[in-house]
């Protein structure tokens, strides 16, 4: 393990990356809120899964970004408390796809689901 | 589980291995690597608000513009935002790559681009809260 950093940049990164999922549920609260308060769908998007509208899968695609985001924070900040190494580009790729997912499934919430 | 992707010789574990600019060059200071990291963080944080923007304008300010117009508004706003998640993993590639090669890093027009789009949004909504009293 290196020298501890006298600018503590590990540390910094860790709380960019703590930032960044906070931000991440900010938006799941928005998602979530719209979901509650919107009627009960009566469509059937997905065979067997009566009531699940646009709305609905955005809300899970919410979670599951969150659990991804949460994941890829959790390894992370475990890396960078036992040393300085870089981020590998697996887990930038990954947390960049969760934020895409919920981007596109939002955009289908407002635009048909709204 | 690992099978072919559909029209690539890829499979799934290609994509998800380093990618091959990783291993070009000298991997870079890490002050550096880390900076980039954060750069990159603070995009994905700028994505993430303008998709709470979208959401919660559609959601919490019904009354703000005829629907068509609202709606526009905020899958624009969210389209920006999700453009913006895929720009910033592109620049934190791009950067890496140069810092790996000792080339200039490069430049960029996302910034001005962003300036100019967050600037459009807030003065359509004030108009728009003006009109809607």
């Amino acid at each position: 393990m290196e020298a501890r950093d006298p600018g503590l940049q590990p540390e910094r990164t860790t709380l960019a990356w703590r930032r960044t999922l906070i931000s991440l549920v900010v938006v799941d609260l928005f998602i979530w809120r719209s979901w509650l308060t919107s009627e009960p769908s009566t469509g059937n998007l997905v065979a067997g899964l009566p009531g699940l509208d646009y709305q609905g899968i955005c809300a899970l695609m919410a979670a599951a970004a969150t659990i991804v985001l949460a994941s890829v924070v959790w390894v992370r900040s475990r890396q960078l408390h036992a040393g300085n190494e870089a981020a590998s580009a697996r887990l930038v790729l990954v947390s960049t796809v969760a934020v895409v997912g919920l981007g596109a499934t939002a955009i289908a919430a407002i635009a048909v689901g709204g | 589980m690992v099978g072919k992707l559909p029209g690539t010789d890829k499979t799934w574990r290609d994509i998800l291995r380093e990618p091959a600019w990783r291993r070009t060059g000298k991997t870079p200071d890490y002050r550096f690597s880390l900076a980039n990291e954060r750069t990159f963080l603070a995009w994905i944080r700028t994505s993430l608000a303008l998709l709470a923007g979208a959401v919660a304008v559609d959601q919490l300010a019904p009354n703000i513009a005829p629907t068509p117009v609202r709606l526009v508004l905020c899958v624009l706003l969210a389209l920006v935002g999700a453009g913006l998640a895929v720009l910033s993993y592109r620049r934190w590639g791009q950067m890496e790559a140069a810092m790996r090669n000792d080339q200039a890093l490069p430049f960029s027009r996302v910034m001005l681009f962003m300036t100019i789009v967050v600037a459009v949004a807030a003065f359509a909504f004030a108009v728009l809260i003006l009109v809607a009293r």
